[in-house]
């Protein structure tokens, strides 16, 4: 059986990871516009 | 699995489960309006469900669930060969890849 | 059964996806003034940057299945069964290995099918686009079938109205901006589903106490929690072996790899892997709350929006709900469709008209005749989407079909020799066996069997009397 803490970290880290990735591409845009090469 | 019952009347509904014929003691999994409920994750083994109009009586006639897993000895066999052919796929494709990059550097 | 759990009337369904497409068309126009011949309609001018390559990689690999079904994955076999949808992304990482030696191998390229007409002649070459096309259209189909569905199901259009919307959307955006249009689009659509999740998961999370929830579903679901559950796993080979499958034969992503500038494109495609894995596991839990927030799920395909819409209206958002839910999969559809139309009417022209009936398509006309192709493609997926057949079982049934092509990929890209034939021989004898497993001993064996069998195939072909591949030698392209 999976333990409780262990649904805690696998829930909360998808969540997190998932929300990490938004404000990485974010930030990517905004370095590849700021260096023109967006496309 | 769904587990579907008529609702007619769009009355309040109970769904019981037990461990036995006799519903000596038992859970409810859903009450409310609709006609029929997903349940998932019932571990193996035989379970008996019926469903009823809310507090009152009859129920219907149990029916009864049994839960069996994959044959085993199958399993193991695809569980194997499943991870040889991963395994591979994931080490050929990393080999050739390294191969690779030598060349283009070299 | 519904109608009380989702609270958007139809007018305002109406107004959220005309809103969007009216914004996904304009925008289409607009990148489309940007594609002044064929190269920049197709492949956005070979210069695509490292936020617009990821992100677009990303959102078409997010497909309405992947935010309908992770739940139902989670719901049926739990922690495993959203870990195996996760496994998905590992094709997407592992393409990145490829791209780098697919632009040396191909520096001309515009498809998948150049590849295979290189590698394996034109019996090869044949086969890979019966299949792709199957893949292909199977794919389009099932999620315009999805697209209708999804707004009948949210705000009560009518099946044949809705899907007929989605697919006019996006086929307007796809044929003005071609893979400008679909890149950009792609940009705001993943934004858009990140934290779309990203807000349904926290809502959902705040609502849960965890240490209840975790007793309830121990209690009454406790296969969902087992850490030895041998069928999940096996899911999760198959699953992967799908993924690897369809990412690796597939030219949504060939386009992409010769789309994205040379250095950026491995960059590209690991990250957009490493943002798509925990997509199945943040859209597809909310699936374990159900039983502890005592929500009831009446039917197993609408698992993810009536948990998400319960879960919304206790947490007092009402139509918001219905709305932002209807947006997320509007985006998570679009995301697909358009690059897939544009990949699959790419892979018409270029290799149909021009490689099978030798037609000359110059520069002057190739926006009318790709025009005629998406217009013609996307009138083929609604004549197929009309009549609502579960097309979504094609679209399983091709697992082992795709998977039967990973091995031939692998070889064709890194190995210097090999025996053509053997090679066919297996990519058949695999779809074949695999069609074979997937009905007799279960879906979750059906890719596994498929690239087993080819697997061994093309191993045997690298040692029994191989030949020498020609290095590049495409006819020149006449842009």
């Amino acid at each position: 059986m999976f333990s409780e803490s262990f649904l805690h970290i696998f829930i909360y880290g998808a969540l997190g990871w998932t929300a990490l990735g938004a404000l990485a591409l974010i930030v990517l845009l905004i370095v590849d516009w700021i260096r023109g090469t967006l496309w | 699995m769904t587990l579907k019952w008529s609702n007619p009347r769009n009355e309040v509904v109970a769904l019981e489960q037990s461990a036995n014929e006799s519903f000596e003691p038992f859970v409810v999994r859903y009450e409310g309006n609709d006609a029929s409920s997903v349940l998932s994750g019932l571990a193996e083994g035989t379970h008996y469900f019926r469903v009823g109009a809310s507090g009152e009586e009859p129920r219907s006639e149990p029916l009864a669930i049994e839960v069996k897993f994959f044959p085993r000895d199958q399993l193991a066999w695809l569980l194997g060969i499943g991870g040889v052919v991963v395994v591979l796929t994931i080490g050929a494709i990393i080999a050739g890849a390294a191969q690779n990059r030598e060349k283009e550097a070299g | 059964m519904t109608e009380d759990v989702f609270s958007i009337s139809r007018s305002t369904g109406w107004i959220v996806v005309i809103l969007l497409g009216v914004l996904w068309v304009a925008l289409g126009i607009f990148w489309g003034k940007r594609a002044k011949n064929s190269e920049g309609f197709m492949l956005a001018g070979r210069n695509v940057g490292l936020s617009l390559g990821s992100a677009t990689a990303m959102a078409t690999w997010v497909t309405s299945n992947t935010t309908m079904l992770a739940p139902v994955f989670a719901l049926t076999l739990g922690i495993w069964g959203m870990l195996a949808y996760s496994t998905a992304s590992f094709g997407l990482l592992l393409f990145a290995l490829f791209v780098g030696r697919i632009r040396t191998l191909l520096p001309a390229g515009v498809t998948a099918g150049d590849f295979f007409r290189l590698r394996y002649g034109r019996a090869g070459w044949s086969l890979f686009l019966i299949i792709t096309m199957l893949y292909s259209l199977s794919w389009l189909v099932s999620m315009a079938i999805a697209g209708g569905d999804l707004l009948e199901a949210l705000a009560g259009i009518p099946y044949l109205q809705g899907m007929s919307l989605i697919l006019v959307v996006c086929i307007l955006y796809t044929l003005f901006g071609g893979l400008y249009a679909v890149i950009g689009t792609d940009f705001i659509q993943s934004l858009i589903i990140l934290v779309g999740i990203v807000f349904i998961g926290g809502l959902v999370v705040a609502k849960l106490d965890f240490s209840t929830a975790y007793e309830h579903i121990s209690t009454y679901q406790p296969s969902l929690l087992k850490i030895a559950m041998p069928a999940a796993l096996l899911a999760v080979f198959n699953n992967m072996l799908f993924g690897f499958g369809e990412v690796f034969h597939n030219n949504v992503w060939w386009s992409r790899a010769f789309a994205m500038r040379k250095d950026v494109a491995p960059k590209a495609f690991f990250l957009s892997g490493l943002l798509w894995f925990p997509i199945p596991i943040a859209a597809g839990f909310i699936a374990l709350a159900a039983g502890p927030l005592g929500i009831n799920i009446p039917d197993e395909n609408q698992t993810g929006p009536v948990v998400a819409s319960a879960v919304m209206n206790m947490s007092g958002l009402g139509a918001a709900s219905g709305i932002l839910i209807l947006i997320v999969l509007f985006c998570s559809m679009a995301s697909s469709i358009d690059s897939l139309l544009a990949a699959t009417s790419d892979l018409l022209i270029e290799d149909v008209q021009k490689g099978l009936f030798k037609a000359k398509v110059n520069e002057e006309k190739f926006r009318r005749s790709a025009g005629i192709v998406i217009v013609g493609l996307g009138v083929l997926v609604w004549l197929l989407a009309a009549p609502h057949w579960p097309i979504i079982n094609a679209l399983f049934i091709s697992g082992p079909l795709v998977g039967s092509l990973i091995w031939p990929v692998i070889a064709g890209l890194f190995w210097r020799k090999i025996n053509r034939r053997i090679v066919l021989a297996g990519i058949i004898a695999g779809s074949a066996l695999g069609v074979w497993a997937y009905f007799s001993l279960g879906w979750f064996t059906a890719s596994l069997v498929g690239a087993g069998v080819s697997m061994v195939a093309t191993i045997l072909a690298r040692f029994i009397s191989p030949e020498t591949f020609r290095e590049a030698d495409l006819p020149v392209q006449n842009h």
